[in-house]
């Protein structure tokens, strides 16, 4: 023993605790049920911690439950406009439901929501959500980590109508995931699916006499068509009221190099597009059965030397890609610099606001001169594939953290869950496809201004893919970091990688991927 | 150029000659030198218009604006519904947290350090200076070296994600106990010793004669305690940086949205004015207390 | 104080009221300086899973081993082994081993660079200040005072500044297309460059310092001959000696901690396409560090983060210890300058000499 002295009495409970191994007390074990969580003092009732105790849960003579006041603590990756519209939503919910469930909303950015809930859940339960939103694909991820609970329990208690069948199951089936008793339970509340789209000039595209285009071999020809007519000096286009306030058509001068396809290299979501989606259109798995990665096949390497050659083409034709470290392309858009584009449709809105409002395209405006393209067909070499019209998107699902204790609290994050997920109308704007299908055949979707202008143009729901379920998500495609599928990218373009061959670097990324994946055992 | 300083040496040519050279190359390279922070000032004054439409150009084509900081504050929702990360507006209450810690901080600070200072100086008792000299090793010991533990001890304090995490664990800091020390071992000792051959007890002298004299010290100190704080951001991202937004500091806000803003249209002014915010207070400080400021900063390099 | 009790009177109250004085600080330093010290000691033995007591066992070495001297680890998944095409486990590179070697590696070839430069810059600023220039006290305020800034907030300027694209200001004005935070050098030279804003406490101290090189020994050097080179070497060098130790320490061991400004800048990258298994090129160790504790699902790598930090803490614990060597020299310094005084007092009455 440590000989007692004032100074030494401070600290030496501390001293003494930091000085044995052991995780920090309440940091674990949120079935002892230590800490009552927040909404349960809220719902009056204090003995409801324990799981054994009887249910918290009271029922209506209807069979419906009862919720007096439960406030729930809402986690949403939806920031931007997107984070708006959910806002919005957010407080419809609470003025319908309210003195029964309040939702407290906060935004977590995708590249910390899942390192944001993992450090609250185990560090700080206490302030732990209840109910997140993430992406479909990156549940896994905290699944295997203990940190969702399975929703079937939760699905029971709120009397909602969730059947298997009602929503897509291209993305459904990966939300369902194995626990580690290996049988398979739902951890993520189906609500939509989105990925980029295409933006086009449409209008310089048929001034030139093509069509706008719906595959791969279209879509290179009108690259490599208008790139050659600039070069040649009859390449028209039409820049922006700035510049040119009649609005007249201008004919390039020869020598004009154009690069029709704007790729930016630092974009995420470019990444998803044209690596991803890109390589699973042209046949390539991602994931292996264990998790691990699977990228490392032939039709990947084929993919990405087919994408260098069209950036530093080596048989003496134009190069169709400029790689572009900027986000930024709508000004060279806009001014008929660019003719393609990858962008989130949440952005849509936008750029229709600034382009009609500060730039101009004159007749017709940002209807009549761009077209939006779903990104199926687009990067399948072989048109033919099975796979051409797949579209690797992401989807956005509810999951429970295993903080929540209270059945009252469970049954009213599904009530949430369940009503969010009808909102698809309102949450289409954001750019969302429903995951619902009956709601592909509704009247009130189908007819809504924003399914005219975006909605269909967004892609077939039955196309989509989370293109892989794994817990090592950031480890095999390496969106945030510079590594897995993510790197590979990044290397076929880098000037500095230009001499390596595209197989050297798969099988360089495949093992580097391995080895994170190891390094965190 | 100033021409209105006066100048000692008029009388020697050559020596003016000089003295214009040096001011033309103080001049210019002060323009450069700050011309990082004018960019700032200049980028958070252009709309959001003006960085989408021409991001090249240095003035805007639609004029100066405050708009940027009007989103900050007010919110906005310019071309569409983008918020630039901006949910409920949290950079108030980043600016709020930022400010209560660095002063709580500061405060304490001054208060252990001072006191810790006066018995290191003033007090005589066995085994003072190998006491001092103990603590004195331990700022050899780098702080890394307490990063993993610091944050169990933390946790296990239950300060986690609480405005705390940041205020305490640099309390236990020696560095400015060392520099006010350096400061009152300037103080005569015999106005200390007069002071308690009068009666007054050492809480008096401490309070009624040495403090009084320290204002200097006490202030470049408090001003390091505050910074320290204020522009800390590794430590408040580890702590602070999993939870809510409302409960970040200004600095992990900023970063927050360099990185959020990144690719979308326009929001580089946002951000800018972001960094304009998180510069004003320091600035301000300075404004009111340069030659303080200055003469304590020189104060850290003289031996005692 | 030779008499036994009154002494024995006077320390017995002057301990109270001293550990009265002293209490507060010495609770925050045992609070939070000794016990993490030593639990971070301790921690980095185990294998430590905050997040599951259950996973916390004891390990001896193993931390330092892995991280220190482990080139290749098996892939395991689930605990079971991943079996290559031949049949043998697959062995890959560990990516901790190159982490924290490169990140030391590149952590060090930057302070070789940036040290002299924060020193000789601001040097050369004061020695130039010291001229008297018109508006000086605005220009040194104006060297100063980014250096109070966060870094996160100049940094901002330099990201948009140094962007990669063609819409960088830098790129724009030149009209070029230098992707300054993508390639190795110019992302170094950048962070260089936002790293020189902080150069305002040592550009204050040196300045200080030259005003204090006294008077008499520059006259008398004058007298002697010297020219300006020689005055410098004599007279202003061996004048600001302790001045310099302390911008030379301050320096070396505040870029030694480098985070936040390649954070803000680059996020460690870019990547290092010749060897993937080494980490990016601006990764630093305390970057290293920073980016175990703040991701997600390393809880369970506590023990091993514990070992990387203090075999880095040793290491910059021996560079600063170098400071008791030269500061014991400082004394040399200042007999130097003595001697050179009475040197020219010397000289002044042998002039033959």
């Amino acid at each position: 023993m440590k000989k007692p002295s004032i100074l030494l009495g401070i600290g030496l409970s501390f001293a003494l605790a930091s000085c044995t191994p052991g995780g920090v007390p309440g940091l674990t074990d949120s079935t002892e049920g230590e800490q009552p969580s927040q909404s349960e003092d809220k719902t009056d009732n204090p003995t409801s911690s324990k799981p054994d105790k009887e249910s918290d849960l009271k029922y209506d003579q209807a069979g419906n439950p009862i919720f007096e006041n439960v406030e729930i603590d809402f986690w949403s990756i939806s920031i931007g406009s997107d984070g708006l519209i959910q806002k919005e939503i957010v407080d419809a919910f609470n003025e319908e439901y309210e003195g029964k469930i309040h939702v407290n909303r906060a935004e977590r950015r995708h590249d910390e929501f899942s390192s944001a809930i993992v450090n609250t859940v185990v560090n700080d339960p206490e302030n732990a959500p209840d109910i997140v939103q993430g992406h479909g694909e990156r549940i896994r991820e905290l699944q295997s980590q203990g940190i969702y609970v399975p929703l079937e329990e939760a699905i029971e208690l709120s009397k909602i109508d969730y059947q298997r069948s009602n929503y897509f199951e291209n993305i459904l089936d990966d939300l369902y995931l194995e626990d580690d008793s290996g049988s398979e339970h739902l951890y993520g509340f189906p609500l939509d699916m989105h990925s980029n789209v295409i933006i086009a000039r449409k209008d310089i595209i048929e001034k030139n006499g093509y069509e706008v285009p719906t595959n791969h071999q279209e879509f290179i020809e009108v690259c490599q068509g208008l790139a050659d007519k600039a070069y040649a000096g009859t390449y028209q286009y039409l820049p922006t009221a700035q510049t040119n306030p009649d609005l007249e058509w201008m004919t390039s001068s020869a020598g004009t190099e154009l690069y029709p396809w704007f790729m930016s290299i630092e974009a995420l979501d470019d990444a998803l597009t044209y690596a991803i989606t890109g390589a699973v259109q042209n046949g390539s798995k991602m994931v292996d059965e264990r998790g691990l990665p699977a990228w490392n096949t032939q039709s990947t390497i084929d993919y990405f030397e087919q994408m260098r050659e069209y950036m530093y083409p080596s048989d003496g034709k134009r190069p169709l890609i400029r790689r572009s470290l900027s986000y930024e392309f709508i000004s060279d858009f806009y001014k008929g610099n660019y003719i393609f584009a990858s962008t989130g449709p949440w952005n849509l809105t936008g750029y229709k606001t600034i382009f009609d409002s500060a730039i101009g395209l004159g007749q017709g405006g940002f209807e009549e001169g761009v077209a939006i393209m779903p990104i199926s067909n687009l990067f399948a070499l072989d048109e033919n594939s099975e796979d051409a019209s797949k579209i690797v998107g992401t989807a956005h699902a509810f999951s429970l953290t295993r903080t929540v204790e209270s059945d009252t609290v469970k049954a009213a994050c599904m009530v949430f869950a369940d009503y969010m997920s009808k909102q698809y109308v309102k949450w289409m704007e954001g750019g969302h496809l429903p995951m619902l299908k009956s709601a592909m055949e509704d009247p009130a979707l189908l007819e809504s201004d924003i399914y005219k202008n975006i909605g269909q143009y967004l892609g077939n729901p039955e196309d989509f893919t989370l293109g892989g379920v794994t817990e090592y998500y950031s480890e095999v495609f390496g969106l945030e970091m510079n590594q897995g599928l993510n790197e590979v990218w990044h290397q076929t373009f880098n000037t500095q990688t230009q001499n390596k061959s595209i197989s050297d670097i798969v099988n360089e990324q495949y093992l580097n991927s391995l080895s994170i994946i190891s390094d965190y055992q | 150029m100033p021409k209105n300083t006066v100048s000692i040496s008029r009388k020697k040519k050559p020596i003016r000659l000089n003295k214009l050279a040096v001011t033309i190359f103080f001049a210019i390279f002060c323009f450069l030198w700050i011309f990082p922070v004018l960019y700032l000032v200049n980028g958070s004054l252009k709309s959001s218009l003006d960085w989408a439409t021409n991001p090249r150009s240095f003035f805007p084509d639609f004029g100066y604006t405050f708009e940027n900081f009007k989103i900050l504050f007010v919110g906005g929702d310019q071309n569409g519904a983008y918020d630039y990360g901006l949910d409920a507006q949290p950079i108030t209450a980043w600016i709020l947290n930022s400010l209560i810690a660095s002063l709580i901080h500061t405060v304490l600070y001054l208060v252990i350090a001072c006191l810790a200072a006066y018995a290191f100086t003033f007090l005589k008792f066995k085994g003072r200076d190998a006491l001092f000299a103990l603590l004195l090793v331990s700022m050899a010991i780098p702080g890394v070296m307490l990063t993993t533990p610091q944050f169990e001890n933390v946790l296990k304090l239950g300060l986690s994600l609480n405005i705390w995490a940041i205020i305490l664990p640099g309390l236990g800091g020696i560095s400015g106990v060392y520099l006010i020390r350096q400061f009152f071992k300037g103080v005569p000792n015999s106005l200390v010793e007069s002071a308690k051959i009068d009666g007054a007890s050492n809480f008096r002298v401490f309070c009624q004669v040495v403090l009084p004299l320290a204002k200097s010290v006490l202030f470049v100190q408090g001003l390091f305690s505050f910074m320290s704080v204020w522009n800390d951001y590794a430590w408040a991202q580890i702590v602070l940086g999993y939870g809510d937004k409302k409960l970040w500091t200004l600095q992990l806000g900023l970063t927050y949205l360099v990185d959020v803003n990144k690719g979308q249209l326009g929001s580089t002014g946002v951000t800018m004015a972001a960094s304009i915010i998180s510069m004003l207070p320091v600035f301000i400080v300075y404004l009111f207390a340069e030659r303080n400021i200055v003469e304590g900063v020189a104060l850290t390099g003289v031996k005692n | 104080m030779k008499h036994g009790k009154e002494k024995a009177v006077y320390y017995g109250k002057s301990y109270l009221t001293a550990l009265l004085f002293l209490l507060p600080l010495l609770a925050m330093f045992l609070l939070f300086f000794l016990i993490p010290f030593i639990s971070g000691i301790n921690m980095s033995f185990y294998h430590y899973n905050l997040a599951d007591p259950s996973d916390t066992y004891f390990v001896g070495f193993e931390n330092y081993k892995y991280f220190l001297f482990t080139k290749e680890i098996p892939v395991m998944i689930d605990g079971e082994p991943v079996l290559g095409a031949d049949g043998e486990p697959l062995m890959v590179a560990n990516n901790s081993f190159y982490s924290f070697w490169y990140s030391l590696l590149y952590t060090f070839l930057f302070a070789l660079v940036i040290v002299p430069v924060s020193i000789f810059l601001p040097l050369l600023l004061a020695s130039f200040l010291k001229k008297k220039p018109w508006g000086y006290r605005l220009w040194r305020s104006l060297i100063f005072i980014p250096s109070i800034f966060a870094v996160s907030a100049t940094g901002t300027a330099f990201v948009y500044l140094f962007s990669n694209s063609e819409d960088g200001f830098i790129n724009a004005l030149f009209n070029t297309h230098v992707e300054w935070l993508n390639t190795p050098l110019t992302a170094w030279f950048v962070i260089l460059l936002l790293c020189l804003y902080g150069i305002g406490a040592n550009f204050i101290i040196l300045s200080a310092g030259l005003e204090n090189v006294p008077k008499s020994l520059y006259e008398s050097s004058l007298i002697d001959g010297c020219n300006s080179w020689q005055k410098f070497l004599y007279v202003t060098l061996p004048g600001i000696k302790y001045q310099l130790s302390v911008c030379l320490f301050t320096t070396l061991i505040g870029y030694m901690n480098l985070y936040g400004q390649n954070r803000v800048l680059t996020m460690g990258g870019p990547s290092d396409f010749a060897h993937p298994e080494r980490p990016g090129v601006t990764h630093t160790v305390i970057y290293v560090i920073q980016d175990y504790l703040t991701g997600s699902g390393k809880f369970s790598l506590m023990g091993r983060i514990s070992a990387v930090c203090i075999v880095f803490g040793l290491f910059v614990a021996a560079l600063s210890s170098i400071r008791l060597f030269v500061d014991r020299d400082k004394k040399g310094g200042n007999k130097h300058a003595k001697e050179y005084r009475e040197y020219f007092a010397k000289k002044e009455t042998h002039p033959a000499q």
